[in-house]
C-alpha cells in the first residue's frame, strides 16, 4: 500500500540502501560474502519481471535474507551435524522405508505436541507457519489480540524446539 | 552451566525467527541491533532457524501409505454375467457384495453396485478407476458409477484418483463431497455426519455451502445443523483401520456409535452419558468385553450386559 516501485526502482533503492544492507548482512554473519550477497540481489532483482513492490526496503532485506541462507545452507549442509536428521525430513524414499516411518512417527509426534497446548495454539501455528498468513490476519481470521497470536507462536514453536531436542537426543 | 541464561537467548532467537517468518516484519535494522549486540546471538538464531526447518520439513512429509487392509479380503472372486443387472437392485447387492473389485465388470451407466459389511467386518475394494475405499463394519456404499459413490450408512476411508476432469464424487444423505486429490474418511451414523482429510482436499457440498477440507480438517454435521470444522491429526484419519479409534472432544454416544460398528457389538449409552466429552484413543484389540471396559474407566462411567448388548451409565445414576 505505500510506495510502488518497478524493478529498475528497485536497483536504485539497492544502491541507496547499500550501507544498511551491508551492515545487516555483516551482523547476519555473511562476513566477507556480504558484498557478493548484494551482487546476487543485484541480479536477483534485474532478472525478475518489473513488478510492483509494496515496501521495496523491506523487500530487499528479506531477499538478501534469502540470498545469504541458500549460500550458508549450500555451503555448510554437506558436514552439518543436522544433515542426517534433515535428510530424514526431506527424504522421498520409498514409503516403506524406515526414516520415513520415524519421520512419521515425528510429524505424529510434532502434531500432537501442538494439539496438547490446545486447538488454538496448533490452528494459529499452522495458519502462520505452514500457511503462511501474516500474523494480523490470524488475529483478525480469529477474531483474537494480535499479542494472544503471538504468545501462541511462541508456545508453538518452543514446544517443537524441546521436542526436536528430544529427537537429537534419540 | 549457564542453562538459564542459554534459555532465554534462545526463546529471544526464536522470537526473531518467528517475527522474521511475517511477510510484514520491517524491523530490519532492530534485528541487526540484536545481532550486532553479542557474538552469541547470531549463533543462537541460526540454531533456532535450522531447528524450525526441520521441524516444518515434518510437516511437507508426504502422507502416510493406506495399504494397511487390517482384515484379509475374502477370496470371493464371484464374477456376475451381464443378466445379472435385470434382477432387483437388492438381489444385485446381495450378490455382488462380496467382489473385490470390480473392474472386470461392465460399467454402464445406471449400473449401481453395493457393497456391504456386517458390524465388526473389514473389506478393502479397488474400484475400476484405481480407486480405493475401506469400509468399516456395518457399512452399505453403493457404486453408481465408476467415479459416483453413495454411503448409505457407516464409514468408510476413501483412496481417490484425482481427476480434475472428473473428480469423485462420495453422496451421503443429501450431502454431497466432491474430491481434489485425496485419501479422506467418511462416516454417517445415527450422531450425524463426519469427514476427516488425510490427504489433498475435500470439497463439502460444492454445489451448495462448498466448505473446501484440507489435510487435517475434520468436518462434523450433527441433525440440520451447521457443519462445523475442527482439526485432527492426518496421521489419524483412517485409523480404525489399525485397530485405533482416536478422539478429541468427541461425544460418548459417538464413541459408541464406532465401538459398535468396528467390533460388531451392539454398545449403547445411558441417559445422561451421551454427551459426556472424550479425548483420547481407544484400542479395539483384545475383546470387546475389555475394550469397553476401558472405555467405562475412562469416561468415569459403567459398563454392563444389556440384552445381547452392553450399555454404558452413570456410575451413581442406574440402579444396581
Amino acid at each position: 500500500m505505500t510506495s510502488l516501485a518497478s524493478t529498475s526502482g528497485l536497483q536504485r533503492v539497492l544502491e541507496s540502501e547499500r550501507p544498511r544492507l551491508l551492515r545487516f548482512l555483516a551482523a547476519r554473519g555473511a562476513g566477507d560474502d556480504a558484498e557478493d550477497v548484494l551482487q546476487d540481489l543485484w541480479h536477483k532483482i534485474s532478472g525478475a519481471e518489473a513488478r510492483p513492490v509494496a515496501d521495496p526496503v523491506s523487500y530487499l532485506f528479506r531477499a538478501a535474507e534469502n540470498v545469504l541462507r541458500d549460500r550458508q545452507r549450500a555451503s555448510l549442509s554437506r558436514d552439518r551435524r543436522q544433515h542426517e536428521w534433515q535428510d530424514l525430513a526431506n527424504s522421498d524414499d520409498s514409503p516403506q522405508g524406515e526414516r520415513v516411518l520415524i519421520a512419521r512417527q515425528r510429524l505424529r509426534e510434532a502434531e500432537q505436541t501442538l494439539l496438547a497446548l490446545g486447538p488454538r495454539v496448533d490452528q494459529v501455528f499452522r495458519r502462520y507457519r505452514l500457511d503462511g498468513l501474516g500474523q494480523a490476519a490470524i488475529a483478525r481470521e480469529l477474531g483474537i489480540s494480535l499479542s494472544s497470536v503471538e504468545k501462541d507462536l511462541q508456545k508453538a514453536y518452543r514446544a517443537l524446539a524441546q521436542l526436536k531436542d528430544k529427537f537429537d537426543a534419540e | 552451566m549457564n542453562g538459564q541464561v542459554s534459555d532465554i537467548l534462545a526463546e529471544d532467537a526464536r522470537g526473531w525467527v518467528i517475527r522474521l517468518q511475517d511477510s510484514a516484519f520491517a524491523d530490519w535494522d532492530g534485528f541487526a541491533d540484536w545481532l550486532e549486540r553479542d557474538p552469541a546471538h547470531l549463533a543462537a538464531y541460526n540454531a533456532a532457524l535450522e531447528t524450525d526447518e526441520a521441524m516444518a520439513g515434518l510437516f511437507s512429509l508426504p502422507p502416510a501409505p493406506v495399504t494397511v487392509p487390517v482384515v484379509e479380503p475374502e477370496p470371493v472372486t464371484a464374477r456376475p454375467s451381464r443378466r445379472l443387472f435385470l434382477i432387483s437392485g437388492g438381489a444385485i447387492a446381495a450378490a455382488v457384495a462380496g467382489v473385490i473389485g470390480w473392474a472386470s465388470l461392465d460399467s454402464g451407466p445406471g449400473m449401481r453396485i453395493e457393497y456391504a459389511t456386517r458390524a465388526g467386518e473389514r473389506r478393502e475394494v479397488a474400484l475400476a478407476d484405481g480407486s480405493k475405499m475401506v469400509l468399516n463394519g456395518a457399512t452399505r456404499v453403493a457404486m453408481l458409477d465408476k467415479r459416483h459413490a453413495e454411503l448409505i450408512e457407516g464409514e468408510a476411508l476413501f483412496t481417490v484418483r484425482h481427476d480434475a476432469a472428473d473428480p469423485f464424487i462420495v453422496r451421503t444423505g443429501d450431502v454431497t463431497l466432491e474430491d481434489a486429490g485425496t485419501v479422506f474418511n467418511v462416516v454417517r451414523d445415527a450422531t450425524g455426519l463426519r469427514v476427516s482429510v488425510a490427504e489433498g482436499a475435500v470439497i463439502y457440498q460444492p454445489q451448495a455451502d462448498a466448505v473446501r477440507l484440507t489435510p487435517g480438517d475434520a468436518l462434523s454435521v450433527a441433525g440440520g445443523a451447521k457443519p462445523e470444522v475442527t482439526r485432527t491429526v492426518t496421521t489419524d484419519v483412517g485409523s480404525w483401520r489399525g485397530g485405533q479409534l482416536v478422539y478429541r472432544n468427541a461425544t460418548l454416544e459417538r464413541v459408541a456409535a464406532d465401538v459398535s460398528r468396528n467390533l460388531g457389538v451392539r454398545l449403547r449409552v445411558g441417559k445422561g452419558t451421551e454427551d459426556i466429552p472424550f479425548t483420547g484413543t481407544i484400542s479395539t484389540q483384545g475383546g470387546p468385553g475389555a475394550v469397553i471396559e476401558r472405555i467405562a474407566a475412562l469416561t468415569g462411567t459403567r459398563a454392563t450386559r444389556a440384552g445381547n448388548g452392553w450399555m454404558l451409565d452413570t456410575i451413581d445414576g442406574a440402579p444396581r
